[in-house]
C-alpha cells in the first residue's frame, strides 16, 4: 500500500511527459531540417534554370542570326572556350509525324522539372552518380535543344550544410530530452517523496508536519496546503477527542452517582425490593460497559493506527491466555476448544486490546455454538507478510446477507435478539481493534458454524 | 486509615468520605488540585486518592511532584478517563492503581486496600508459605494441602489461589483477578472470572467441611473468613 503502488503510475506520467515533449521537439526539428533543406535545394534549383535559360537563350540567338551551321559547329564542340566542362548541350531532330515532341536525349540521374529536381534531391541523394539538370526549347518543329548541366559539387557542398544543420538540431533535441527527463523526474520525485511523506504522517504521527524548506519553490505551496490540511485534521481529531472525554466526564460522573445512591440506598430498603435494587445495578452496570465500549471504538477509529514503535506482543501468548480464560466456559457449555499454534514473529500490538478483541470473538463463538460442538483457534502464518487467527465455530453461523452488517454498531442478528445477551458492540469493537492493529477481519462460512480470520501484517513500517 | 480525598465533584467526594467512614477509615477531602497538593505535603497520609481532572492543577501533576520529591504515599487515581493509554499515563507517572468512574464502594474500597497493603510490609513478604485455616500452600514446591490432603492445581488455578491467600480476609473484585492473575486488563463480557473461582472452588472447598471462598454480592470474592 505504500510506495509500491505509486511508483509506476508516477514513471507512467513521466515517461508520458518525455515522450510526449521529445515527440513534438523532433516534430519541431524535422519540419525546421526539410524546411531548411527544401529552401537550399530550391535555391540551387533557380541558379540552374537561370543559367540554363541564359545559355539557351544565347544559342537560340546564335540559331536566328548565324544559322544552324554556327549552332552545330557549337554544340558539336560542346560548347565555348570559356564554358566549364559541366555544361552539356544536344542538338536532336525530329521527323515530323512523330505525333508529339519529346526530347529523346537522356543521361542517367537527370532532372527536368522544378519538382522532379527537388523530389530527387531530397529522395536520391546520396547517390554517387554525377547529377545533370536539364531543360529543352524547340527551335523549330522538327529541331530541339538541350542544355544540361552537371550540378554534383554545388549539391554536395548543400547537402554538407543540411547535413551540419541536422546534426545540430539532433545535438539541441538530445540535449533538450535530458534536460527535460531530469528535470521531469525531479518534480515528479518531488511530488512522490511529498506523498510518501503525508502518507507517513497520516498513519503513524499525526503531530508531523512536511518539510518546507527540503522542496522545490514550485511544491511549497503543496505543502503549505498539505500542512493546513493536517492541523485541521489535527484539530478536529482533537475535537472529537475532547468532545469523548467531555461526554466521558459528564456521562460517567452522573451514572457514578445514580450507582452510588443506588448502593447507599440498598440496605435501607425493604427486603422485597432488594432484588430490584440488584437489577436497577445491574442495569446500570450494562448500560455503562455498552457506553465504554461505544466510547473506545470512537476513539480507535478516530485515532491513529498504531506506530512501528509499539511494544512487541507475542499473539501467540495472548490467543493462548484468552483460550485458556474461556476454557472453563466453554467446558461448562458442552464446547471443545481445539487450540493449535505455531511459533510465529511477534507483532507491535497492544496486549489488552489484543486480549479484548479474541475475548470478544471467542465469547461470541461459544455463545452460539450448541452442545457438543468444537471451536477450532488456529494461529499460522499465511504468506510471508501476515499471521493469522482463524477461530471456526460449529454453531448457527450467520447468514449469508448479514455477514457484513453485523460489524455495525448495535447491530444484532435477529434470532439472537433476546435469547442472548449481549449489547451489539462486541464485532464492532473487535474491528475497531484490527483496525488500530492494521490488521483485517473477515466472516467465512464454516459449513455449519462461522469462520472469523484475523490478519495481521507482521512487520511494520518503523 | 489516614486517607486524603482529591475530588472535586462534590457527591462523589461525599459518597467516598461516607464509605470510608462506614469502614472506621480517616478521611479529608480537598476540591482543587492546589490545595490537594498542599494538603497532601502537609501531613502523612496512609493513602491518597485523586481524580484526574481537577481545576488548577490536575491529579497526575500533583503525582509527579510528590513523586519528585520521593514522597511514595500509595495513590489511587480515580479517573472518568479510561482509555488504555490514560491508565498507562496515570500509572506510569506514579499511581499504584487507577479506578475509573463510576466505580462502585466494594471496588474502591478494596483496590485502596490492596494498595495500601502493598507498600505497609515493606521487606516483610519473605514467607515461603501461605496459610490459611486448614489450607497450605508452599510458594517453592508449589504444593497445596487442605487437612493434610495434597489437592492439585492447574498452574492458573495455584496462581489464583495464591492471589487470594495473599488478600486474605479482603475483599477483591473481579478486575482485581483479571489483572493480577491473569495480566490483563479488559471487559470480558462473560463471568469469566466467576467460572475459574467456582472451578477453584470444586478443588479446595467441595469435598471440607466448610468452604474457604466466599462470594460477596455485588463485589467479588474474599478468602477466609474476617
Amino acid at each position: 500500500m505504500s510506495s509500491s503502488s505509486v511508483r509506476p503510475w508516477l514513471q507512467t506520467l513521466g515517461l508520458q511527459l518525455v515522450s510526449g515533449f521529445g515527440v513534438a521537439l523532433a516534430a519541431m526539428g524535422a519540419s525546421l531540417f526539410l524546411i531548411f533543406a527544401l529552401f537550399s535545394y530550391f535555391n540551387l534549383y533557380s541558379t540552374l534554370h537561370a543559367e540554363i535559360a541564359g545559355r539557351t537563350q544565347f544559342l537560340v540567338e546564335i540559331y536566328h542570326t548565324q544559322g544552324l551551321e554556327r549552332l552545330t559547329d557549337i554544340v558539336g564542340r560542346q560548347g565555348f572556350s570559356d564554358d566549364s566542362a559541366d555544361v552539356l548541350y544536344f542538338l536532336e531532330v525530329q521527323s515530323l509525324d512523330q505525333a508529339d515532341l519529346a526530347p529523346t536525349f537522356s543521361y542517367q540521374n537527370t532532372t527536368r522539372s522544378a519538382i522532379e529536381f527537388l523530389l530527387q534531391s531530397l529522395w536520391v541523394s546520396n547517390e554517387t552518380q554525377p547529377k545533370m539538370f536539364a531543360e529543352t526549347t524547340a527551335l523549330s518543329n522538327q529541331l530541339m535543344l538541350t542544355v544540361g548541366r552537371f550540378y554534383q559539387d554545388e549539391f554536395s557542398a548543400i547537402n554538407y550544410l543540411i547535413g551540419k544543420v541536422a546534426l545540430v538540431i539532433a545535438v539541441f533535441w538530445v540535449g533538450a530530452m535530458l534536460t527535460t527527463t531530469v528535470a521531469t523526474h525531479r518534480a515528479l520525485m518531488g511530488t512522490h517523496r511529498l506523498g510518501t511523506e503525508l502518507r507517513a504522517i497520516m498513519q503513524h504521527n499525526l503531530e508531523g508536519r512536511l518539510q518546507r524548506e527540503s522542496v522545490s519553490p514550485y511544491l511549497r505551496e503543496l505543502v503549505d496546503v498539505g500542512n493546513d490540511m493536517l492541523e485541521h485534521v489535527a484539530l478536529s481529531l482533537q475535537g472529537v477527542r475532547s468532545v469523548s472525554d467531555n461526554i466521558a466526564h459528564d456521562l460517567r460522573t452522573p451514572l457514578t452517582r445514580l450507582r452510588n445512591k443506588l448502593t447507599q440506598l440498598k440496605p435501607r430498603v425493604p427486603r422485597e425490593y432488594e432484588n430490584t435494587i440488584e437489577a436497577l445495578l445491574s442495569d446500570c452496570d450494562d448500560l455503562l460497559a455498552s457506553f465504554n465500549a461505544l466510547l473506545r471504538i470512537s476513539m480507535l477509529e478516530a485515532g491513529s493506527q498504531i506506530r512501528g514503535d509499539a511494544k512487541q506482543v507475542s499473539l501467540r501468548v495472548v490467543v493462548q491466555d484468552v483460550v485458556e480464560m474461556y476454557e472453563p466456559v466453554a467446558h461448562d457449555t458442552g464446547v471443545l476448544l481445539d487450540f493449535q499454534a505455531e511459533y510465529v514473529e511477534q507483532i507491535r500490538g497492544e496486549t489488552d486490546l489484543l486480549g479484548q478483541m479474541f475475548a470478544n470473538i471467542l465469547d461470541n463463538a461459544i455463545k452460539y455454538t450448541p452442545l457438543g460442538g468444537v471451536i477450532k483457534i488456529r494461529l499460522e502464518r499465511s504468506g510471508i507478510e501476515q499471521l493469522r487467527v482463524t477461530v471456526a465455530d460449529t454453531g448457527i453461523g450467520i447468514p449469508d446477507a448479514e455477514r457484513n452488517q453485523v460489524f455495525r454498531r448495535f447491530y444484532r442478528v435477529e434470532p439472537s435478539r433476546g435469547e442472548h445477551k449481549g449489547h451489539g458492540l462486541g464485532l464492532s469493537l473487535v474491528q475497531a481493534i484490527a483496525f488500530y492493529h492494521r490488521a483485517s477481519v473477515e466472516l467465512h462460512d464454516n459449513d455449519p458454524g462461522l469462520r472469523v480470520v484475523v490478519c495481521f501484517p507482521v512487520s511494520l513500517v518503523p | 486509615m489516614k486517607v486524603l480525598l482529591i475530588e472535586d465533584d462534590s457527591s462523589v467526594a461525599d459518597f467516598v468520605a461516607s464509605e470510608l467512614a462506614l469502614k472506621g477509615h480517616n478521611c479529608e477531602c480537598a476540591s482543587s488540585g492546589t490545595e490537594g497538593l498542599m494538603a497532601a505535603n502537609s501531613a502523612r497520609w496512609d493513602a491518597l486518592i485523586v481524580d484526574r481532572m481537577l481545576p488548577k492543577l490536575d491529579g497526575l501533576s500533583i503525582i509527579k511532584s510528590l513523586r519528585d520529591k520521593g514522597d511514595l504515599t500509595p495513590v489511587l487515581i480515580l479517573s472518568a478517563l479510561g482509555e488504555v493509554d490514560d491508565r498507562v499515563k496515570g500509572l506510569q507517572i506514579g499511581a499504584d492503581d487507577y479506578l475509573v468512574k463510576p466505580f462502585s464502594s466494594e471496588e474502591l474500597m478494596a483496590r485502596l486496600e490492596a494498595i495500601h497493603r502493598r507498600i505497609a510490609p515493606l521487606g516483610a513478604d519473605f514467607r515461603t508459605t501461605l496459610e490459611a485455616d486448614d489450607l497450605r500452600l508452599d510458594l517453592i514446591t508449589q504444593e497445596v494441602r487442605r487437612a493434610g490432603r495434597v489437592i492439585a492445581l492447574q498452574p492458573r488455578e495455584y496462581r489464583l489461589l495464591e492471589y487470594l491467600m495473599r488478600n486474605a480476609g479482603k475483599i477483591v473484585t473481579r478486575s482485581m483477578l483479571l489483572e493480577n492473575v491473569w495480566g490483563y486488563h479488559f471487559d470480558p463480557q462473560t463471568n469469566v472470572i466467576d467460572v475459574h473461582i467456582s472451578r477453584l472452588r470444586q478443588k479446595i472447598d467441595r469435598d471440607f467441611d466448610y468452604p474457604l471462598v466466599h462470594t460477596v454480592r455485588g463485589a467479588g470474592y474474599r478468602f477466609g473468613d474476617e
